[in-house]
């Protein structure tokens, strides 16, 4: 079966996690927006939409708290998102690998919930690296793009890694303790011609995300830009499914490849 | 020398996010380069020819120098004479001359200078890691009279020193920046003295304005100065914190004796250079300017333009040599609305500075026909995707210090007396030479994907705090610098009272008015007065700003001038209610022309204002004076058939009642076109009634923003 026929084939999966997230943003934002319209009214603002941002800056000015509330918004959101993810991991490697009842697939979130968080902590050693040549650029690669290319190379390398170790989790009872499950990991996308694969579909999701961001820039206020943005949330969790279901095949393949299985 | 302008205005056009990634592929592929410029020959007089520059009265000649000044660019050091020849136009008769000995400031912690600065200006600090103690000084070695009998000494190094002269004594005033020079015998009006000093200038490491860092030296307030003599005494006031200078116009001989290396910039035209002993000696002439300043750094590269016979040289780092035709069509666009709006720049030459980085404390000054400007921000890769780009930066310093030649350069304010008739006309000059630059009312000066922010909204949103604490008419001390009012107080809102009145008297009568003061104030010493005076005279003591017909609403102009420049005062004006409510019907008993009762029908029963025809009810506006600042103010208020209205309330009362009998009210605004420059917070001017459901027009686009990022952020890209 192709990664992308496993993806297709779960449609409920995808449209429980994609409504997970789009009722999380949903939700996050709601106190955030409570506050700024209390502190705003009666009043209405009519100087357009290209003055959003002055007119923000503006009652921030007079009322702080509403910068703490949009913060406070933003970092909840964002760990969060990793929890989440965190906490599907497992219902989506087996639901991908077969097909399942709705209590297997649940179960398998929890059961292996333990196991997926520590190969995921072994997995930030080198996304911190990555981040680390980014930000402070320790090799002094002074063009902007080429260490943003390096640093996406990186970056998609440690998600392929974990997604496969995660997998050989799930799927091959591989240890978690033991780290060497996922230095294999690391070499074993690259070395495949899968890995490419995936790595393609992880741009995408990248571009899809980098899409949304643009959109909020170059579109600010428009009406119809939060439901372009929900959308392409609902698609990006489709490609996270799609790069996944790589790492999926590779474990199943790994498995009839194996003696006595 | 408008190719400069072209390709500034190409590289700030905005395509979307594509081309702007293009753009940025392009620059970051871009290696610095030297902008190439056409020669331009240096003028052979300091100021422009008779036609050009405009009315120069010679009564305002006051104090000639000669200088001869040596750098020894190792130790930092110049040691020179000048000869001050200065002529008592008052009324006064004096027995000493005083001094400015500015340099002093910087000579130990217990300056009023340091004392107040506490180390730091504007970012930067005195203290550093190397070992040199980083101190300036300015020390007198000998003051002599020369015979004043004798006609004026020819100008010359050679001619200085000359024979006979009588010793005079000095001593530093209880602080060292000042110095009071003892006469021999008094000057009564009209005489005419000349003094000779000897002197050592010990530059400190720059942080405020002037002196050395590495091999660049800036010379600003670096030699004995005399101070102006007004009809009431001298004016010689101690150099601190805030207060910047103040002296009287003439004519300066400078000759300059560097390393060979170095290359100069300084006030007025370079009439002689030679090469001698691996030393370079330069002469130059300035006329009728009231400073002189020079800078010389051995890293320095050349940019020359030209305008109307005016000779614009940059002198710029290497790595931000690129950025000189944009600073040069900045410097031109200034020029244009400058000499249009307040009479012709009488000087042939204009240099622009551009410090290096570790002199920042040096960027941002202006002195007579040479100022140092700031870097234009480096724009980034990720700047164009996210639409990232301003005109603040670099820009809009060649701008505001340009600005300064004729807004203290010209029209010699106290600046130590009333900053804000330099900083704070120049910054409401600068906004309009933008507006002229850009052809446009409300110029963006930046933007962020598809918003933007104009000067009028950036001036705003800076005044929104510590412009309640001192008035704006007052002297640079009284703005201490733990209010961290005098930038809000002083430029930003001196602007907006000046916009402010701009708008509503109209622009064409008030540029008239300040066009006069511009030029019957060129080479004086004006004060606020002296301005108010001039808008006074020019604009009459009234301006009616309701149209023919109208219950007439007028400005006071002194009234304004007065709360806006001498009080605290601030602007806010709210909407207070904006409602429809059942109208006074005919129900009850009345007596008819019999006398008799008739009528008794019930009062009408309970409706919702929803549900009333527009003929039983009355629209209410009540509009409110939050800020105690008197001001009339303009509503507009839209019916439910869509029809507006415009009304002026004098804004004497603390509220003001508008009702509209069998009109229903949707929306009433304040200041509708946003005349008000001087108020800051803007969010209470526009309500609703409130059986209008409606949006608040900043929570739905914001939230939907914050939510969009979210999304963004939950994307499931790796963790
Ligand atoms: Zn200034």
């Amino acid at each position: 079966m192709t990664a992308l026929r496993r993806v297709l084939g779960a449609p409920g999966l995808w449209l429980t996690i994609a409504a997970l997230k789009l009722a999380l943003a949903f939700v996050l934002v709601r106190p955030a927006r409570a506050v700024l319209e209390a502190s705003l009214a009666p009043f209405t603002i009519t100087s357009g939409r290209s003055a959003l941002l002055i007119e923000l800056t503006r009652i921030i000015a007079r009322h702080e708290a509403i910068a703490a509330a949009l913060v406070t918004s933003l970092i909840l959101t964002a760990i969060l998102g990793v929890l989440l993810w965190l906490l599907v991991a497992g219902a989506v490697i087996t639901r991908l690998a077969a097909r399942r009842s709705l209590d297997e697939t649940l179960g398998a979130s929890l059961r292996y919930l333990p196991k997926i968080a520590l190969v995921t902590v072994y997995s930030l050693i080198p996304r911190a690296l990555v981040v680390f040549n980014l930000v402070v650029d320790p090799l002094g690669m002074e063009n902007f793009w080429a260490r943003l290319i390096v640093f996406w190379l990186g970056w998609t390398w440690c998600t392929l890694a974990l997604d496969r170790a995660r997998a050989g989790v799930v799927l091959r009872g591989a240890s978690a303790l033991d780290p060497r499950p996922l230095v294999g990991a690391f070499l074993e996308v690259v070395t495949r011609r899968r890995g490419l694969a995936a790595a393609g579909v992880m741009l995408l999701g990248g571009l899809t995300m980098v899409a949304t961001l643009e959109l909020g820039v170059w579109y600010l206020g428009a009406p119809w830009v939060v439901w372009a943005a929900r959308l392409l949330a609902i698609v990006s969790v489709g490609l996270a499914l799609w790069r996944i279901a790589f790492a999926v095949e590779a474990a199943l393949d790994e498995g009839a490849r194996a003696p006595g299985s | 020398m408008f190719v400069g302008v072209a390709a500034y205005g190409r590289a700030r056009r905005y395509g979307g996010p594509a081309l702007a990634v293009l753009l940025a592929l392009t620059l970051a592929c871009d290696a610095p380069s030297v902008p190439e410029s056409a020669p331009v020959p240096e003028p052979s007089a300091a100021l422009r020819p008779p036609e050009a520059r405009g009315h120069v009265p010679s009564d305002a000649r006051v104090a000639d120098y000669v200088i001869d000044a040596r750098l020894d660019a190792d130790e930092h050091q110049v040691t020179g004479t000048v000869r001050i020849t200065w002529r008592n136009r008052t009324s006064r008769t004096v027995d000493d001359l005083q001094l400015h000995t500015y340099m002093n400031a910087f000579r130990a912690e217990d300056t009023a200078w340091m004392r107040e600065a506490r180390g730091g200006h504007r970012g930067s600090s005195l203290a550093h890691e190397d070992d040199a103690p980083g101190w300036g000084y300015v020390d007198l070695l000998a003051v002599r009279r020369l015979d004043h009998e004798s006609p004026p000494p020819p100008r010359g190094a050679s001619e200085l020193s000359a024979a006979a002269p009588v010793q005079l004594r000095w001593a530093e005033g209880e602080d060292p920046s000042v110095t009071r020079v003892a006469l021999d015998e008094p000057l009564g009006p009209n005489d005419q003295v000349t003094v000779e000093l000897d002197f050592v200038t010990q530059l400190p490491r720059v942080f405020a304005r002037t002196g050395y860092a590495g091999d660049f030296h800036m010379l600003g307030q670096w030699y004995p100065k005399i101070a102006v003599l007004e009809t009431g005494g001298w004016r010689n006031h101690v150099f601190t914190l805030n207060a910047e200078f103040y002296a009287d116009f003439g004519d300066y001989t400078v000759h300059l004796d560097v390393p060979e290396n170095m290359i100069v910039g300084a006030s007025g035209v370079l009439v002689e250079e030679r090469v001698e002993d691996g030393r370079k000696r330069l002469r130059y002439d300035a006329e009728m300017v009231h400073d002189f300043a020079w800078v010389a750094d051995p890293d320095f590269v050349e940019h020359l333009g030209e305008w109307h016979g005016i000779r614009i040289r940059q002198l710029l780092q290497p790595e931000h040599a690129r950025d000189a035709p944009q600073h040069l069509a900045a410097q031109i666009a200034a020029l244009e609305s400058m000499e249009a709006r307040f009479g012709p720049y009488p000087w042939s030459t204009i240099t622009i500075v551009h410090v290096p980085k570790e002199a920042k404390g040096a960027g941002g000054m202006e002195y007579p026909t040479l100022y140092t400007t700031s870097d234009i921000l480096a724009r980034k890769p990720w700047h164009a995707l996210v639409g990232f780009d301003e005109r603040l930066s670099g820009v809009f310093t060649t701008i505001h210090e340009f600005g300064h030649q004729y807004f203290q350069g010209l029209l010699a304010s106290n600046e130590q007396r009333q900053p804000w008739l330099d900083e704070g006309m120049n910054t409401f000059s600068n906004g309009l030479a933008i507006m002229d630059w850009t052809q446009s009312e409300s110029p963006v000066v930046a933007r962020l994907g598809n918003q933007v922010a104009t000067v009028d909204q950036l001036g705003r949103l800076t005044m929104l705090v510590k412009t309640d604490l001192v008035p704006v008419d007052s002297a640079a001390e009284e703005f201490p610098k733990l209010t961290e009012s005098y930038g809000s107080t002083v430029y930003r809102k001196t602007a907006a009272l000046m916009q402010t009145l701009r708008s509503y008297v109209g622009h064409p009568r008030f540029d008239a008015a300040l066009r006069v003061y511009a030029e019957r104030w060129r080479f004086r010493h004006p004060t606020g007065d002296d301005l108010v005076a001039t808008l006074l005279e020019q604009l009459g003591p009234r301006a009616t700003l309701t149209r023919e017909g109208d219950e007439r609403v007028e400005l006071d102009v002194r009234d304004y001038l007065d709360q806006a420049l001498h009080t605290v005062r601030r602007v806010d004006f709210e909407l207070e209610r904006v409602q429809n409510r059942r109208a006074v019907s005919s129900a009850g008993w009345h007596r008819d022309e019999h006398g008799a009762l008739v009528g008794g029908e019930p009062p009408a029963e309970e409706t919702s204002i929803a549900e009333l025809a527009d003929d039983e009810l009355e629209g209410v506006v009540v509009v409110r004076r939050k800020g105690d600042f008197q001001l009339p103010v303009e509503l507009e208020i839209e019916f439910s058939d869509g029809a507006v209205v415009r009304r002026w309330w004098d804004g004497r009362d603390a509220y003001r009642i508008f009702v509209w009998p069998g009109r229903r009210v949707a929306r009433a605004t304040v200041d509708p076109d946003r005349l008000i420059a001087l108020e800051s917070y803007t969010l209470n001017n526009t309500r609703f009634a409130p059986e209008l459901e409606r949006d608040d027009g900043l929570s739905r686009p914001i939230g939907d923003t914050v939510e969009l990022v979210e999304l963004a952020l939950l994307g499931g890209l790796g963790l």
